[in-house]
């Protein structure tokens, strides 16, 4: 073997990204540089591209990173494998291993992504112990219509993970579109609900109590038709008394696909606001294209209170 | 240039890309002024080394393992000659690039890599003998 020709065949495909080039030149031109010095940089970079660039690309999520967070470009280890689908290019930018945490920097990037999207908690980190998780979106570039989320999973142990293995990262799914609606007035007289209700124990249900407790009530509204449509893809479908506490109820559409939710209140007579006691979560035909999620919200309020309250 | 002897010394194209950028950073904030394009090339080697340098120190570095992140050779020469070179000490890649690739003289490179002649004469001989050893076979 001749040792200078092979080197030479195997150094030649070894040159930077045009995507590369173009960054620094392009930061070069914002800050600006001489055009004297412009043109040697230039010049450079284009001896440094005299052998053709192989697909050594620099991703748009990766750089995003570098915006957002320039310490944690230098910490993390880069990775900058990405996959797009559906027109939405999702990237693992980098990620880090350090003692029982790992954490990832995750970018959505397309047309469909917008400052308010998030991985609907389809995110996982594949790994073979028990642990916690979280994901924050940590930026966006409204220009790229790129999302950086910053995902971590824990040891519940607090045992270390290994380090030098693979880590299989994946998500699912993004939701994106999202709006937000305050102080929305239901036009739902609350008198013509102070009778009792039909109830019925679901199958499956959670609780969640404002004072902590967990006093094992299980029994919600039937779900009934509209009564009132608070927001886009939210509907009021029952109200009325169930042993003895008013319940009101509201649809929230197919949660696996749309996160829809909200958060009912009641004011009372003098406009001060009465907050649940506790609020039921329970679906409808689960694991079919018929779901429907419904949140109920439970006061402890008496039915001539509740004649005078109204509904926020 | 810049890129290849980054690549050389730290095995990684992300890191390659990261030196690159921060060459051309100094570049760009340093504005040296050069007697000819020979001392433009060499300052930018110079520099080069020097960052791949700092970052394979970095202590964050040495206590990650890198993923894989190489260029791959469908030629079995090359793709013999990439994993031989992937053996050697990092120093020893930078003394092959710059002697077979870039041209360099022992003096020359030895300014470059901030090194005395003797060391780089001794480190080429070296890794001339190492990549012999994991080639089996003359050079």
């Amino acid at each position: 073997m001749n040792i200078t020709e092979t080197y030479g065949r195997l150094c030649r495909p070894i040159a930077p990204s045009p995507d590369l080039i173009e960054k620094n030149l392009t930061r070069t031109r914002r800050h600006g540089l001489p055009l004297r010095r412009l043109a040697a940089m230039a010049a450079a970079a284009a001896v440094l591209l005299s052998a053709p660039a192989l697909a050594a690309r620099t991703e748009p999520g990766y750089q995003l990173l570098y915006a957002i967070s320039p310490a944690a470009a230098q910490f993390f280890q880069p990775v900058r494998r990405s996959c797009t689908s559906s027109g939405v290019t999702m990237e693992v930018a980098a990620v880090r291993i350090e003692g029982d945490t790992a954490e990832a920097y995750i970018t959505l990037s397309g047309e469909a992504v917008d400052g308010a999207c998030d991985l609907f908690d389809s995110y996982n980190f594949h790994l073979p112990f028990d642990r916690i998780g979280s994901c924050e979106q940590v930026g966006y570039n409204e220009e790229a219509h790129t999302a950086a989320f910053l995902c971590t999973a824990k040891t519940m142990d607090g045992s270390p993970i290994p380090t030098g293995g693979k880590m299989t990262f994946s998500a699912g799914c993004f939701l994106t579109g999202k709006s937000e609606q305050t102080d929305v007035e239901i036009p739902l007289r609350l008198k013509d609900y102070a009778g009792d209700a039909a109830a019925m124990t679901p199958d499956s249900a959670g609780f969640a109590f404002t004072d902590g407790s967990s006093d094992g009530r299980s029994r919600v509204l039937v779900p009934g038709d509209a009564l009132a449509v608070p927001a886009e893809g939210l509907t009021v479908t029952a109200a009325g008394f169930v042993d003895g506490l008013f319940h009101i109820q509201l649809c929230r559409g197919d949660a696996s696909q749309q996160d829809n939710h909200g958060w009912l209140w009641l004011a009372d007579r003098d406009g001060k606001p009465v907050e649940s006691l506790y609020t039921a979560y329970f679906a409808t035909a689960p694991g079919t294209l018929d779901r429907q999620d419904y949140q109920e919200f439970v006061f402890e309020v008496s039915r001539e209170a509740l004649a005078e309250s109204t509904l926020r | 240039m810049v890129y290849r002897l980054a690549y050389a010394q730290l095995r990684s194209r992300r890191d390659a890309d990261d030196i690159f950028q921060e060459v051309f950073l100094r570049y760009h904030r340093a504005a040296p002024s050069f007697a000819g394009e020979e001392h433009r090339k060499a300052w930018l080697l110079r520099v080069t080394a020097n960052c791949a340098k700092s970052l394979a120190a970095s202590p964050w570095r040495r206590r990650t393992v890198p993923l894989e992140d190489v260029y791959a050779y469908t030629d079995p020469e090359e793709s013999g000659l990439d994993a031989a070179l992937a053996q050697l000490p990092p120093q020893y890649r930078s003394v092959i690039h710059l002697c077979y690739f870039e041209g360099c003289s022992t003096k020359e490179t030895a300014q470059i890599l901030g090194r005395r002649s003797s060391t780089v004469r001794a480190q080429l001989t070296r890794a001339r003998q190492m990549l012999a050893q994991l080639l089996k076979e003359e050079l």
